[in-house]
């Protein structure tokens, strides 16, 4: 037995006290849970799908875990992590403590935690609650949900168009090495509409490792824009899995940006079960130093007429590491799917790496799917067309750069935070700014 | 919708179209008992009459074998094995080496006229000198001597051990290790026979070299083992056909093909494969669990070329090590699945030299109830300065129930590669089939022509004799392969 061991001797003897400061069905779900950590433990290197980052030796430590649920109170406007031109509402997780004080909700949205959530709306909560993470066998997420205590549950109701986007902001800061593990609900109803936007901060001294478990469910018609950014520091290690299941005619966007991470590893799981469902993944890392970004997703079409489009774009420098995994499993009765997967990688540096593995398994015969990567570096002709024109080098470049970047900016639909991250994207570039500006924290 | 079905029928015909080279050949056979052990591999080396040092390699496969476990990564449901069930031996009954025609068995000779090999006068016409390998034993090397004016050594395996001990020894194991897997180290141990080439420094071998591998005789796996050593600044064409019998049981084919090319030579190295397939009902049919792998010097060149039709399972991935600077590797496949056949087949390009270049093109066409994947693996070392890929794989899907896979890996440790790769999957163009039906082609021919203009940039790639006899088969295998 690995690294799994320290937390299942931890589960057995402080149960109670976890259960305690939990609620109805998070608590239902932990036995089961357990059973599939021990059953099959944290992934090694040897595991297919972990081939590149060592999750034994990121669970390893002795991390501290807040079970009694300690609570930092928050006072609204200090960690706004502030998109010009936006205005949110706010959801704030400290750590894995989840608080919304939101005075005045007009979205239209049901926005609170899923502890009390489990009194609130039981029914929404045991119907959806775990439904799809449980299915997952893999011990990460098991481990997940055999230690969360809390999350963040959003629900938008059938014919809801949300009004105002949300943005959950994740905070992280001990002076320990602590390990948090977040949760995250949102049901959209039938016709529902929403946009959400995560992002993940950290300003932690000690090593942390925050693991998160998302599930989306997307009822017929529903639409969802996910927008997710990571801003964390070299220390900081984040696992977190993504579960989605659209019905007919759901559409969904999500997008995850990484701009400052220690090793991150994200999971994605999406199936299309609806006729005409429509999913658009694009990702999009930028890592330097040691950073290690990793993004794994398998998209099953199930039923028939659906699309899929993915895209994710890595530039690397220094040391850093950046591997995509991507699947597409077409079933047997899924026809007239349409899927198309695209990873593009620019490196810097001689001692970056890049692992790509696009995979494609199709079991139904009319469809059309396809999946490009390429490896390489910035065009030299069109550096070379730049510079003759009076741009120089370094200027030509970051242009360059940028422009390889555009694609996936322009994947964004709210135009606030397109621009947001226009800035930031060339901040980071530029290797101007460690961190955001946006929050109170980091000025 | 009558047409739709009409359609299906001639699909299904087609697609079930009976194996062709299904005959056996009543010769005897000298069998060794089932089982393995290391008595059985003594007996094999004994009768073999080989050197010790061969002994050695083999028991040393063995005991490696003994603590490994069969391979579980691939897409393939492969039933269990029993390798205590197989004999590791089956040899025609021959006393002395045949000199002459004459003296080879007249079942064999007709075995190979119903197969079409040009084997005798034929093979002045064709121009080929074929490496007839018959259940484990060369029966008959053609154009020796013409060859051994050049000083071009193509024989058996078995002959070159004891003929060329010095350039076995140096190579064998230098390219497949015995360590390398579980089917290499059992072809390490129990390896029967094959063929073995040597093309000296400077020399353009005249003739494309050939040779068949038929299993034949029942219940014995084949275990061939080819050896290619290219020199300096030399160029060898070399093709390897093979079509088994029909047979109810399935049997085991694990070879190892190792080549080495020197610094400025080119080996290119084309497969055609059509082992028996297995029945419509996915009864019978060949393993086919293959390893081979060559090493490119500086300045060298290997390309593999592959129409793979055959064997029930396949499990193949030709590789090119790109050791040298300015080394070139290239694959070209075309695999086709029908039935109840798997196919799980690739390549892998490891660049370590400098502006080393390599070019994968495959193909796969599944129809029936198949599944084909295409596994390949393109790695960049950190000393691979100026490395350059381009990978194509593309699917058709010609029947509702059939499989299609692609899992490339992409490991890139150098900032200065450029590796493309680019996969498509898709069901044959209705509008093709339209255009062509409209022209009065009827549907099945219309499939034929869509799919060999397909497959034609991999075709185009084969030597001429070759080619003949691919389209041949890609057409047999494809008959109502379409749904």
């Amino acid at each position: 037995m690995g690294a799994e061991k320290q937390y299942i001797e931890l589960l057995s003897a402080h149960r109670t006290l976890i259960d305690e400061n939990s609620a109805g069905q998070i608590n239902a779900m932990r036995s089961a849970a357990v059973e599939t950590l021990k059953q099959n433990g944290i992934p090694t290197g040897k595991h297919e799908d972990y081939r590149h980052i060592d999750m034994q030796s990121l669970y390893a430590p002795d991390y501290g875990l807040n079970f009694k649920r300690l609570g930092l109170r928050v006072s609204g406007e200090m960690y706004r992590c502030s998109v010009p031109g936006m205005k949110p509402l706010t959801a704030y997780v400290i750590g894995d403590v989840p608080s919304v004080h939101i005075t005045e909700n007009k979205s239209g949205a049901i926005i609170t935690t899923i502890r009390e959530a489990c009194s609130a709306y039981p029914e929404i909560i045991s119907k959806y609650y775990g439904r799809l993470s449980s299915k997952s066998a893999d011990g990460t997420v098991a481990l997940n949900t055999a230690l969360a205590q809390d999350g963040l549950f959003i629900h938008i109701p059938d014919g809801v168009k949300m009004t105002m986007p949300l943005q959950i902001v994740n905070i992280m800061q001990s002076p320990e090495p602590l390990m948090t593990n977040r949760r995250l609900l949102i049901v959209a109803g039938r016709g529902a509409e929403g946009e959400i936007l995560v992002c993940d901060h950290n300003f932690s001294a000690a090593g942390t490792l925050s693991t998160q478990v998302t599930e989306i469910y997307a009822e017929e018609g529903a639409s969802l824009q996910y927008y997710e950014v990571e801003e964390t520091t070299l220390k900081a290690s984040r696992v977190a899995s993504l579960f989605a299941e659209q019905q007919a005619m759901s559409r969904l966007l999500l997008d995850t940006i990484t701009l400052h991470n220690g090793i991150t590893r994200n999971n994605y799981d999406i199936s299309l079960a609806g006729e005409g469902a429509e999913i658009e993944l694009v990702g999009m890392g930028i890592a330097d130093k040691t950073q290690k970004i990793d993004n794994y997703t398998r998209i099953r079409h199930i039923a028939p007429r659906c699309t899929s489009n993915e895209l994710f774009k890595y530039i690397l420098d220094e040391e850093a590491t950046a591997i995509f995994k991507g699947s597409i499993i077409v079933e047997n009765r899924a026809d007239k799917s349409v899927a198309r997967q695209t990873n593009k990688n620019i490196s810097l540096s001689p001692s970056a790496h890049v692992y790509t593995e696009p995979q494609l398994e199709i079991y139904a015969d009319d469809v059309k799917c396809g999946h490009g990567a390429t490896v390489g570096q910035l065009d030299e002709s069109a550096l070379f067309y730049l510079r003759q024109r009076g741009i120089p080098e370094a200027e030509a470049r970051m242009m360059l750069m940028l422009a390889f970047t555009g694609d996936i900016i322009e994947k964004v639909r709210l135009a606030p935070l397109k621009e947001r991250l226009t800035y930031l994207i060339d901040n980071r570039l530029r290797g101007g700014i460690d961190r955001c500006e946006g929050c109170a924290m980091c000025k | 919708m009558e047409k739709e079905n009409k359609e299906k029928d001639i699909i299904n015909d087609v697609t079930t179209g009976e194996y062709r080279y299904g005959f056996t050949t009543e010769i005897d056979t000298d069998i060794l008992p089932v089982g393995l052990n290391e008595k059985v591999i003594e007996e094999i080396s004994r009768k073999k009459g080989e050197p010790e040092w061969l002994l050695e390699f083999r028991l040393k496969a063995y005991q490696y074998w003994k603590s490994m476990e069969m391979p579980r990564w691939a897409h393939l449901d492969i039933p269990e094995i029993d390798y205590q069930a197989i004999s590791y031996y089956a040899a025609p009954k021959t006393k002395n080496a045949p000199k002459s025609l004459d003296e080879v068995d007249p079942e064999i000779i007709k075995t190979f006229d119903k197969l079409g090999i040009p084997l005798e006068e034929r093979l002045k016409l064709t121009g080929v000198a074929v490496d007839a390998v018959m259940d484990s034993v060369s029966v008959r090397t053609t154009y020796r001597e013409k060859l051994a004016e050049l000083g071009v050594i193509f024989c058996s395996f078995n002959e070159a051990v004891k003929e060329y001990p010095d350039l076995v020894k140096r190579y064998l194991g230098s390219v497949v290790p015995y360590r390398d897997n579980f089917f290499a180290a059992l072809n390490s141990a129990v390896f029967s026979d094959g063929s073995f080439v040597y093309i000296p420094k400077g020399v353009r071998c005249p003739m494309e070299l050939s040779t068949y591998f038929r299993i034949n005789a029942m219940g014995t796996g084949q275990f061939e083992r080819t050896l290619i050593v290219a020199d300096e600044e030399s160029y060898v064409s070399y093709l390897e056909g093979c079509t088994a019998p029909m047979r109810d049981e399935n049997q085991l084919h694990a070879a190892i093909v190792e080549i080495v090319v020197n610094d400025r030579a080119e080996v290119k190295y084309s497969t055609v494969q059509n082992w028996f397939p297995g029945d419509k009902d996915g009864k019978g049919g060949v393993y086919n669990f293959v390893t081979k792998r060559g090493i490119c010097r500086d300045n060298a060149k290997l390309s593999w070329t592959q129409v793979e039709t055959g064997s029930a399972i396949t499990w193949k991935y030709p590789s090119c090590i790109l050791a040298g600077d300015n080394a070139v590797g290239e694959f070209y496949s075309v695999a086709v699945t029908n039935n109840y056949q798997q196919a799980d087949t690739g390549t892998k390009m490891i660049h370590i030299g400098r502006n080393t270049r390599s070019t994968v093109v495959s193909k796969g066409i599944s129809s029936g109830r198949s599944q084909n994947s295409y596994r390949g693996l393109i790695r960049v070392a950190p000393t691979a300065e100026n490395a350059r890929n381009y990978t194509q794989c593309d699917s058709l899907l010609l029947s509702p129930d059939c499989g299609a896979h692609t899992f490339p890996y992409i490991d890139i440790k150098n900032k200065t590669a450029v590796v493309e790769h680019e996969a498509t999957t898709s069901k044959i163009n209705e509008e093709q089939i339209f255009y062509c039906n409209q022209r009065g082609i009827p549907t099945e021919e219309a499939i034929a022509l869509i799919v060999n203009g397909y497959a034609k940039e991999v075709m185009n790639k084969l030597p001429m004799e070759f080619a003949v006899e691919a389209q041949k088969l890609l057409q047999i295998s494809l008959e109502g392969g379409v749904g």
